[in-house]
């Protein structure tokens, strides 16, 4: 039950990146969404279920934009897994620890991304990543605060907190 | 690096086979990319996206109208207000051209061609008729608000009316032709070219008008059906104003030399309602 209402978090909010409208933008930027909801998932659940919000966030966001499959799994199975290790820890359930995570990974992502499919023309990519990784960190704060309290009311919560 | 409770929560086993799920999909699309296709789990990735893509457009979309209509709601409402006064007035210029339509394809009717032809005159409505005896004198407007002077000539198409006596702005007096102190001096149209004295005369019992031409010599050449028109000798009235047509020749009740002629005006006294006044009356 946890798995499958999950999946369609994950599902709609990689969906609501995707369609992310350009008055929405930040500096001509969209937040990394998919991104928030691994890291919600792998804090509140653990490693392994960040891994699982990871593959299924990588594999649905690829599949709609039709982009690379690999670097995508790769930071957002990664995303999840370190957030996991996070789960338990000091304040690990604030969202100010969320937000802090997510700005990190989505660092880490556009790196990733940088490094694997680089661009084929040169660009400034320090800016956008940075404006990107702000505007993520921004709505992780919403949008954090909502998978948890989905979380608290999904079967296998534990009320550590 | 990991602590043993964390250690306890990984599956290596669960995790081994995502990772290698990872691998099998990205292989996978990376080799059906190379074919030219798309790959099957791409493919079904799409479909479960698109429309949940779709519906987040759409209420994106209309949440963004939404947005734009309360942020220019104050504008769209001022906008509405300067509209309808827009209209209002524009129902208004068009009410009040209809009016002037209507006004101006009656004037066209009453006056003809003495408004289109080589007359130069303004077009008056008749506001008000004299109480006194007979009916003799006519208040008027001009339709176009341009004032009126003592002296200036009213006629209809069909003939001559009368003078202004008396005027104030836009509005005078019309001493009538039918008025018993009103005398014009008249001539015998083309054919003799006689002269004579134009006055009103009683109404008759039918309250028909009509006027008669005194002062004709014994040897003056009139017959009914002679037209009279406006001399050149009055300098209250221009000349070649129809007046009226001759219907009988009689003998003048004083006088066996003289004779006089009774003249039907051209003019209809009693259904006027709109005139034209004519500049240059002294």
């Amino acid at each position: 039950m946890f798995y499958l209402a999950s999946t369609i978090t994950v599902i709609l909010i990689v969906a609501l990146q995707q369609a992310w409208p350009p008055w929405l933008q930040m500096a001509n930027t969209t937040p990394h969404l998919g991104l928030i909801a691994v890291v919600g998932f792998g804090l509140l659940r653990g490693p392994q279920t960040g891994v699982i919000m990871g593959f299924v966030a990588a594999f649905f966001s690829a599949a709609s934009g039709s982009a690379p499959m690999g670097d995508l799994f790769i930071s957002h199975m990664l995303a999840g897994f370190g957030a996991g290790l996070f789960r338990g820890g000091f304040f690990s359930t604030r969202i100010s620890v969320a937000t802090l995570v997510v700005f990190a990974a989505s660092i880490v992502a556009s790196l990733l991304h940088l490094l694997i499919v680089p661009p084929s023309q040169p660009q400034p990519w320090l800016y956008p990543m940075f404006m990107r990784a702000i505007f993520t960190a921004i709505c992780c704060v919403p949008l954090y605060a909502f998978i948890r309290w989905l979380n608290s009311r999904l079967p296998g919560h534990d009320d550590q907190y | 690096m990991l602590s043993r409770e964390q250690s306890s929560q990984i599956n290596i086993r669960a995790l081994a086979v995502w990772v290698l799920l990872a691998v099998v999909l990205t292989v996978w699309q990376h080799r059906a990319r190379g074919a030219g296709t798309t790959s099957l789990p791409e493919r079904a990735g799409r479909a479960v996206m698109w429309p949940v893509q779709s519906a987040w457009t759409a209420a994106l979309t209309w949440q963004h109208d939404v947005a734009v209509s309360l942020i220019h709601s104050r504008e769209l409402v001022e906008e509405n207000r300067r509209l309808k006064a827009q209209v209002e007035r524009l129902d208004a210029e068009k009410r009040q051209l209809l009016g002037s339509y209507l006004e101006n394809k009656i004037l066209r009717e009453k006056l003809g061609s003495a408004l289109i032809g080589e007359t130069k005159g303004i077009a008056a409505r008749v506001i008000g008729r004299s109480t006194g005896s007979g009916g003799s004198m006519v208040t008027i407007r001009t339709v176009n608000g341009r004032s009126l002077e003592t002296g200036n000539v009213v006629r209809t198409d069909a003939g001559l009316l009368g003078r202004v006596v008396s005027a104030d702005g836009a509005t005078g007096n019309v001493l009538l032709l039918t008025s018993p102190e009103h005398a014009v001096a008249g001539v015998v149209q083309e054919r003799s070219r006689n002269r004579g004295m134009v006055y009103a005369m009683a109404p008759t019992s039918t309250g028909r008008y009509l006027l008669r031409m005194e002062k004709l010599q014994g040897h003056a050449d009139i017959r009914v059906g002679d037209v009279v028109v406006t001399s050149a000798i009055s300098d209250m009235y221009p000349p070649g104003i129809p007046v009226g047509v001759v219907i009988r020749v009689e003998r003048a009740p004083a006088s066996t030399r003289t004779f006089r002629a009774i003249i039907k005006p051209f003019a209809d006294f009693n259904t006027i309602d709109y005139v034209l006044v004519m500049r240059g009356g002294k």
